[in-house]
């Protein structure tokens, strides 16, 4: 009797520990807002967050779910995440955001604080996506359509272009993060656009050190996946003109004389002919245009760090003046 | 009958989780950088090694058959140090956990009430004869193999294997700092399960040992490597938790989100095997020690 009752003491206990609280078990209903993304601008030194809420009533199916907005405004986010808690009735689950919206008015140093504030609270998941739009207010009003909130939308758009049209944003916290730690520090976030029958994915925003730093249009967004080895099995539109492929490789050589010379290859599969010519067009103009800027906005001196350690040993203090002045070759095959 | 019983399969399922502990919230941790798998590997063949030497040496040692003053002086001496270091362990094990627990698992229950009950469940174990904290092992063993092997197949669509690429050898400067917080956890508090096996078995049982240790490492090898291949090395160890951050990426469809919840057993009975064995190598530490030095006087 004895032993039973210490096997079912420290059941019960380790049932507790675990996680099962008997206080919310017998609660008719649990209701909390449930915070689907977080909109971050700034003006001046004063950060402003919105974050869109749901008021999910778990036990009443039939119960209508409420989305708002709701904002806080504070000198760095977790003032303005504080303050906008203050306006809200009940507790903020963080739990289950899916997206951070980074609005046009955040700059160098914003962008870092708002970084530090996702990777430090422990409750946002590090897979949270990333992405960029002209405001994130006016992106977070729009209505939801295939889900119950924008930030899923959002969410369901980017799974369904990766598994439509292969294309591989690497946009979450975590990979940021990384991204962000590299000798060249730089990344790219989808942008959305807001229009008047909603909002959609409308090229991208290459930020560089932090800041953001060149707009690419959907073209050219489609020309920096395929050259950051980012664009996988999908279709892809080029000059009006769609095209699918099966598989893709890139393949980047470097080489050191007196300056810098890249050289890309582009193996687009199935082989098309116009297809090569125009991505090859494409790469080659978006990489002119970084080039000219004097921004790696590709990252191929990371590249050159994990493996060509004695050519990034000699070129790394100067690697932006080099990068300025490289030769470069584009071939599609 | 029960002195006869082996309990081999439960001894290694202990040190399987006793390794594990409070590691696997921690694990990686910030000094992992680049080479972190490397690092781990080479604090594996080291644990391995230096636990199977120790166990013989403790052994003999702790053996009261035919013991000379010296060696009783020499095995008092060891005793203490080891039950010392036992309880910091066990400390720092019960204090990292009860801080996970805090920040992720129960953030709006009160402290105290969560270590009020981790102690009572601990200080039952310890009281208990070998078997039960043995037996408890053996059952969780087989549920949290299954919560590991299970994450890291959910997340293989989402690992980035060029995070574990190895583009050029460390030094060995560079591999020690990378080996380094894993030889403090869980290479240093591995070195009690061979007093642990002396004062329970009172022989070397070297096959479980080695059996043990590695299941264990294994384990925990695979938790460490899904942050890493999920997150990269540098992001894995930078955050709090890196494990549990793993595991809440994991999504089947659009149904089952933030799965994080089943993984909760595996802390607690990890830190809890953990602090239980510490507790009792305390405690029969104290009892070799009044034993030593009764039979001196």
């Amino acid at each position: 009797m004895k032993k039973l009752l210490s096997v079912i003491t420290a059941f019960s206990v380790g049932c507790l520990l675990c996680g099962c609280s008997l206080k919310e078990a017998l609660s008719p209903y649990t209701q909390e807002y449930i915070v689907s993304s977080l909109g971050f601008e700034a003006y001046g030194d004063t950060y402003s967050i919105s974050l869109e809420v749901l008021m999910i009533n778990s036990e009443d199916k039939d119960a209508q779910k409420l989305c708002t907005v709701i904002k806080g405004m504070g000198e760095n986010p977790r003032e303005a995440l504080y303050n906008a808690s203050k306006s809200s009735a009940l507790p903020l689950l963080l739990s289950h955001c899916g997206v951070a919206i980074i609005g046009e008015s955040i700059e160098k140093e914003h962008f870092e604080e708002i970084h530090s504030f996702l990777t430090d609270n422990t409750q946002i998941t590090p897979s949270v996506y990333l992405i960029y739009t002209q405001s994130a207010e006016a992106l977070l009003g729009c209505e939801a359509t295939s889900s119950v909130a924008v930030g899923y939308d959002i969410m369901n758009m980017l799974n369904t272009r990766n598994k439509a049209d292969g294309e591989q944003y690497s946009c979450r916290l975590y990979e940021i993060d990384t991204l962000k730690n590299m000798p060249i520090n730089t990344f790219c976030l989808p942008f959305f656009e807001v229009t008047d029958n909603g909002f959609l994915i409308s090229g991208g925003e290459i930020f560089y050190d932090n800041s953001p730093a060149l707009s690419l249009t959907p073209q050219q967004m489609t020309a920096y996946l395929v050259t950051t080895s980012s664009q996988g099995s999908g279709e892809i539109l080029l000059n009006g003109q769609a095209f699918w492929i099966n598989s893709y490789n890139t393949q980047t050589m470097f080489y050191m004389d007196s300056v810098l010379k890249i050289n890309l290859t582009l193996n687009p599969r199935p082989y098309n002919q116009r297809l090569c010519s125009d991505l090859k067009t494409a790469v080659a103009d978006l990489l002119r245009l970084s080039v000219e800027t004097g921004k790696d906005i590709f990252g191929f001196g990371n590249i050159i760090y994990r493996k060509e350690k004695a050519l990034w040993k000699r070129i790394k203090d100067s690697y932006p003046e080099y990068y300025k002045n490289c030769k470069f070759t584009v071939d599609a095959l | 009958m029960k002195e006869k019983t082996v309990y081999f399969t439960h001894q290694i399922a202990l040190y399987s989780l006793f390794i594990m502990g409070n590691a696997v919230i921690d694990l990686p941790q910030k000094s992992a950088d680049e080479f972190t798998f490397l690092g781990f590997l080479v604090t594996v063949v080291l644990s391995l090694s230096v636990n199977l030497v120790l166990t013989l040496l403790i052994c003999r040692l702790f053996s009261t058959e035919k013991a000379s003053s010296f060696k009783k002086t020499v095995a008092t001496c060891v005793a203490v140090l080891v039950a010392i270091f036992a309880l910091w362990c066990a400390a720092d094990t019960f204090s990292d956990f009860i801080s996970f627990v805090g920040k992720v698992i129960l953030p709006r229950v009160s402290p105290f009430l969560i270590t009020l009950l981790f102690l009572l469940l601990a200080l039952f174990f310890i009281t208990r004869s070998k078997e039960a904290s043995l037996k408890f092992s053996l059952l969780c063993f087989w549920g949290i193999a299954g919560v590991i092997i299970f994450f890291l197949l959910s997340s293989v669509r989402d690992y980035n294997l060029q995070n574990i690429f190895i583009f050029s050898l460390p030094t060995l400067k560079q591999l020690y700092h990378q080996s380094k917080p894993y030889i403090q956890n869980p290479l240093l508090p591995c070195l009690l399960l061979s007093a642990y096996n002396a004062v329970t078995f009172k022989k070397s049982r070297l096959k479980a040992t080695a059996l043990g240790i590695t299941v264990g490492y294994t384990l925990l090898g695979l938790c460490v490597l899904g942050s890493v291949l999920l997150f990269g090395p540098y992001t894995a160890g930078r955050l709090d938790f890196p494990y549990s951050a793993a595991v809440s990426t994991v999504t089947l469809g659009s149904l089952f989100t933030r799965m994080d919840g089943i993984s909760y057993l595996l802390y607690f009975a990890c830190a809890l095997t953990r602090t239980t064995v510490c507790g009792y190598v305390i405690i029969e530490m104290g009892r070799l020690i009044k034993g030593f030095t009764s039979k001196k006087l």
